[in-house]
């Protein structure tokens, strides 16, 4: 049998009932161009989560109306009596489990949770409408993580065995759909992996399956050389390799988690970044990665400490090792007059990062990325 | 260790009897272990036919994974509408037309007269059927009844799912056969332990650790059955007649652990004490009680939906610590049994 092919499909794409729809209309198209049947990874509706944290956080009874009636409308849309009756029966869990007002990490992630248990059973009903065989998995059964609730690491060794079983349903052409997102601790209680968790799922299912692709479907055509909210001149990344791709999710690139790559540093899966038919991203393994573009991403981060420090981080593999690039970083940086606290060379880390102020690092980005990127 | 090349592959049928929390655990577990269960011990578990409150589902042939999981997505009490989908079906109609190996009940446990699960599972012996039960009361209320027809048969019939469910404290105490047990005691009740946890954990009042249990969905809507004591006790009597002891449900002496204040538990900690639930079965009687215990007593440590027990024999204690109960955790039990029943019939 051929090395499995993973989907995961971003709360960004999940609107709307017409957007589920449409969701499972992609992958029946990509079932019948592949002639190969994918595992589903999906994330909550958009802004669903949001909701939740405030339900959990404040026991916010707006958000809690508002989170119920986005999915309730969803699924009456989709016209299914079963699907309708099994949202129903999780939204009644959601209210109970929210009556109990106690503050509580294990809680927290209970209610979290829905979001993303709900979307699952909204696709993989779309999923049956268009005539596929589909089947809901549930991440808090087959994904076993550490006790870190709120930020849990998967146990890939633990939850490899589990996720076997996804091979031999598709094996059958059975669609297997999982929510991304959630896992079961040791102890049996369910915990969420942290912001864009989904991504790390989805990654540690590849990793675990040796899947042969993986496709991080989101509303974007691929990753950007920097923050396109903040730089006007952004150009989309062709190429980045695993530890380039950590390296720039840590410099909060597209807002992936940045544990996403780790499972995947030395394994053989090509991910790919993008809408569903525009993948402009790839990340692969750095032996198969072309070394002509030294700068990829200028990304940044807030830095822990310091609350007025900005750390700025220009990644690529060759960018730290390569004595053009740093010269061009300094001058760049004494040409238009940026004052910065500190430089630093990672000889380990395919990046350069630079700490400056707050209130000029806009100006600081800005500057690097025209020099490093756009004027190459 | 577990090799068994070239060795046919042995056909398991089986009916699942009551379709809730553990019984769709059941399904999704056996379509996950499905490969591992053929090459491991070369058995293939066909799931024949399944039974909730209102109907049945039944294919001769054993439903695919494909169906099982679609089975396990359909709404409670509701599997009478999956396609070919039976309402009102007779257990002894079904079987006699796909005539199971092992009959697995699962519906909830009713300690008024012990039905319906009682009477399918004599149906079922009657019928020549192995019975894997995770549902307590039929052994609490009808145990003579039913092992003296198993014997009668030839049949057997396992329960490792009704007391710890989710570890195999039941084969542990059945193994015990040298030793002289004195006593059995411990925390055999998930919801009322976890409840007196969180008193101590967070000094608040039972009713609102009552309420966090509900929440997390630790409790039951109604959870009288735990906090009075019924659910220990029923346990108790499961373990009392692998002792070879005969005691009723009303003889069981029982305390309401809703009658505990935050009081209690404050002066317990200013006495370096703790209180705990305990069940215990001795020589001469059986008892659920609160019990202030010494804080190095390892009872005493015991906190959450964590099970444990002690057993006292003539040739010194054993203490035995696992997960109580759960959906998969009860599942993984009961197929323990059927694979258990699957290798040696």
């Amino acid at each position: 049998m051929n090395n499995p092919q993973v989907i995961k499909i971003g709360g960004s794409l999940l609107r709307s009932s017409k957007s589920y729809v449409e969701s499972a209309q992609n992958i029946k198209k990509f079932i019948e161009e592949k002639e190969t049947t994918p595992i589903v990874v999906v994330s909550a509706m958009k802004g669903a989560t949001d909701l939740l944290i405030k339900v959990a956080e404040n026991n916010d009874k707006h958000a809690l109306k508002t989170f119920i009636e986005n999915y309730l409308n969803v699924a009456s849309e989709l016209d299914n009596y079963s699907l309708l009756e099994r949202v129903k029966y999780l939204l009644d869990k959601l209210v109970k489990v929210s009556e109990g007002n106690v503050n509580d990490l294990k809680r927290f992630d209970l209610i979290l949770s829905f979001g993303e248990k709900i979307s699952k059973l909204i696709l993989t009903s779309a999923l049956e409408n268009e005539g596929i065989k589909a089947c809901s998995l549930d991440a808090d059964e087959l994904i076993i993580t550490n006790d870190k609730h709120g930020d849990a690491e998967i146990d890939l060794g633990m939850s490899k065995s589990n996720v076997v079983v996804m091979k031999e349903l598709i094996s059958e052409g059975i669609l297997p759909v999982i929510e991304g997102f959630i896992g079961r601790s040791y102890s049996g209680e369910i915990t969420t992996l942290g912001r864009g968790g989904s991504d790390y799922t989805a990654s540690s299912i590849s990793h675990m399956l040796n899947a042969s692709h993986l496709y991080l479907i989101t509303d974007t055509p691929g990753i950007y050389s920097s923050d396109p909210n903040l730089i006007s001149n952004v150009k989309l990344v062709k190429e980045l390799d695993y530890q380039e791709a950590l390296e720039a999710s840590l410099f909060s690139i597209k807002r992936i988690n940045p544990k996403t790559f780790l499972p995947l540093l030395n394994s053989n899966t090509e991910v790919h970044i993008g809408l569903w038919n525009n993948f402009n991203t790839t990340v692969r393994n750095s032996t198969s990665v072309s070394k002509d573009q030294k700068v990829k991403v200028i990304g940044y981060k807030n830095e822990g400490g310091g609350e007025d420090n900005i750390k700025i981080g220009i990644v690529g593999r060759e960018a730290p090792k390569d004595s053009e690039v740093i010269k061009r970083v300094i001058e760049t940086l004494a040409s238009d007059g940026i004052d910065y606290n500190e430089i630093y060379i990672n000889k380990n880390r395919p990046s350069i990062s630079i700490a400056v102020s707050k209130d000029i690092f806009v100006k600081a980005l800005s500057s690097l990325h025209n020099s490093l990127i756009e004027v190459r | 260790m577990f090799d068994a090349p070239n060795t046919k592959i042995k056909n398991i049928d089986i009916a699942i009897v009551g379709f809730g929390n553990v019984g769709r655990s059941l399904a999704k577990l056996i379509v996950y272990k499905r490969q591992v269960l053929e090459d491991k011990f070369n058995l293939r578990i066909n799931v024949k036919a399944i039974f909730d409150s209102k109907g049945a589902v039944v294919k001769e042939e054993g439903f695919s994974n494909y169906e099982l999981l679609k089975l396990t997505e359909i709404p409670r009490s509701k599997i009478s509408e999956f396609e070919n989908g039976l309402r009102g079906a007779s257990l002894k109609e079904i079987y006699d037309k796909i005539k199971p190996n092992i009959h697995v009940e699962l519906t909830p446990s009713n300690y008024i007269d012990g039905e319906p699960s009682t009477s399918n599972i004599l149906t079922a012996l009657n019928l020549d059927c192995n019975v894997v039960t995770a549902t307590k009361s039929p052994l609490v209320l009808h145990y003579d009844e039913i092992f003296s027809l198993t014997k009668k048969k030839g049949l057997k019939v396992k329960f490792r799912g009704t007391v710890m469910g989710g570890t195999p404290f039941i084969d542990l105490l059945m193994s015990l056969k040298s030793y002289e047990i004195i006593k059995v005691e411990g925390i055999l009740n998930a919801t009322t332990n976890f409840i007196l946890s969180t008193m101590y954990e967070k000094l608040i009042s039972y009713e609102q650790a009552l309420a966090e249990a509900k929440a997390i969905g630790v409790a039951e809507a109604d959870p009288s059955i735990d906090i009075k004591g019924i659910d220990a006790a029923a346990k108790l009597i499961i373990i009392g007649r692998l002792l070879g002891k005969r005691i009723s449900l009303d003889k069981v002496e029982r305390d309401d652990i809703s009658k505990l204040t935050l009081n209690d538990i404050i002066n317990s900690i200013k006495e370096n004490r703790v209180i705990k639930y305990i069940a215990t079965i001795d020589e001469s009687s059986a008892s659920v009680k609160l019990r202030s215990l010494e804080k190095s007593d390892p009872l005493a440590n015991i906190n959450g939906t964590t099970n444990a027990v002690r057993i006292v024999t003539d040739s010194g204690d054993l203490f035995f610590v696992g997960k109580g109960g759960g959906g998969m955790e009860t599942a993984h039990s009961v197929l323990d049994d059927i694979i258990s029943i699957g290798v040696s019939s």
